[in-house]
């Protein structure tokens, strides 16, 4: 009987472990960015919280350049060279999405999840300004992580 | 038998519906004639800050040695358009395990070519590609990357048809206004 409980313990413990495993430490609420470089293109990526997939994070690269996680509710700022940028990202699926990036020109790069058959599959796509501009509102900033602080140096 | 006839007639159909539904649909307008248009190359001062990939093959930039009054402008854009967030009953839906589609990306691309004198649009050649494929549980297909490539890619060659069949027209047009522009003729 003991071991059985002990069994359900540890089961809890490990479910709990997998679903807390999504839940990223934002930082403070979106603020528009007001130290873009000129040269450059401003990208904000993020995600708006959804019904489904909150506990799923997934890491968004440029042009094959690992940016930050983007955990649900989660937004980051890129400052993009001027040209064709690749935004990535891969679970069990990859999506990819291409911005014509133009310079003092800001874009906004929407994330979701959607169904998978073990874990959901990342979608990246280019939003309009209105769209983008009103969503990322109720988003919180992804603290850069330590090895991957290059998600506002631009590629 | 009743159940066999129900797997083969009702089941059959929507799987299939299901695995076509995976493949991306193409719409791409004006249609060209499926005939090939003769070869052509117009050479003419060019304004074009894109990937020279997308730039229709049938333009050759020149360089303008003075103020050109006639230049050739090629812009394209590309709009999104993705639906894929998991609402509250779709891990409840059974057909998802044959295929059932999960969230659908499209994209349209439109390229336009105008013939600017003295900065006013005299001639305009334009096309417009709309891709569309739905995702299930198993494939995501193709991605909006490679399908905003290959929507650029038709848009283009439309484009350089386009060129080609009215080529005689374009090239009155350009030569009337400066005879210095050399126009390839075809090999």
């Amino acid at each position: 009987m003991s071991s059985r409980r002990l069994l359900y313990a540890a089961l809890a413990t490990g479910a709990m472990a997998v679903l807390l495993s999504g839940c990223a430490t934002l930082g403070p609420a979106y603020t528009p960015d007001a130290n873009a470089p000129r040269d450059k293109g401003t990208v904000y990526v993020y995600r708006p919280k959804a019904f489904g997939g909150g506990a799923i994070s997934y890491t968004v690269s440029a042009n094959g350049t690992e940016l930050s996680s983007l955990p649900a509710g989660g937004y980051f700022v890129y400052y993009a060279t001027p040209g064709e940028t690749e935004f990535s990202a891969k679970t069990e699926a990859k999506t990819s999405v291409t911005v014509d990036v133009k310079p003092g020109q800001t874009y906004y790069v929407q994330g979701t999840i959607g169904m998978g058959v073990f874990v959901g599959h990342p979608h990246l796509t280019q939003v309009t300004s209105d769209v983008g501009a009103k969503e990322i509102a109720s988003c919180k900033l992804v603290p850069p992580a330590a090895p991957k602080a290059v998600a506002k140096t631009g590629s | 038998m009743c159940m066999h006839r129900l797997y083969v007639f009702g089941l059959g159909p929507l799987l299939l519906g299901c695995l076509a539904a995976c493949e991306t649909q193409v719409t791409l307008t004006p249609t060209v004639s499926a005939q090939a248009p003769p070869a052509c190359v117009i050479a003419a001062p060019l304004s074009y800050d894109g990937q020279p990939a997308y730039l229709p093959q049938v333009i050759s930039a020149q360089p303008a040695a003075e103020p050109a009054t006639t230049v050739l402008r090629y812009s394209y854009d590309a709009q999104y358009n993705a639906k894929q967030q998991i609402t509250a009953l779709q891990p409840l839906n059974p057909l998802l395990i044959v295929g059932f589609p999960t969230g659908s990306n499209a994209i349209t691309v439109s390229g336009l070519l105008e013939v600017l004198r003295d900065g006013k649009p005299v001639r305009a050649y334009a096309a417009a590609c709309a891709l569309k494929r739905t995702s299930t549980v198993f494939s995501e297909g193709e991605t909006l990357t490679a399908m905003r490539r290959r929507a650029l890619f038709l848009v283009r060659d439309n484009i350089s048809a386009q060129v080609c069949r009215d080529q005689q027209g374009l090239r009155a047009l350009l030569a009337g206004d400066r005879p210095s522009i050399a126009d390839k003729q075809p090999q």
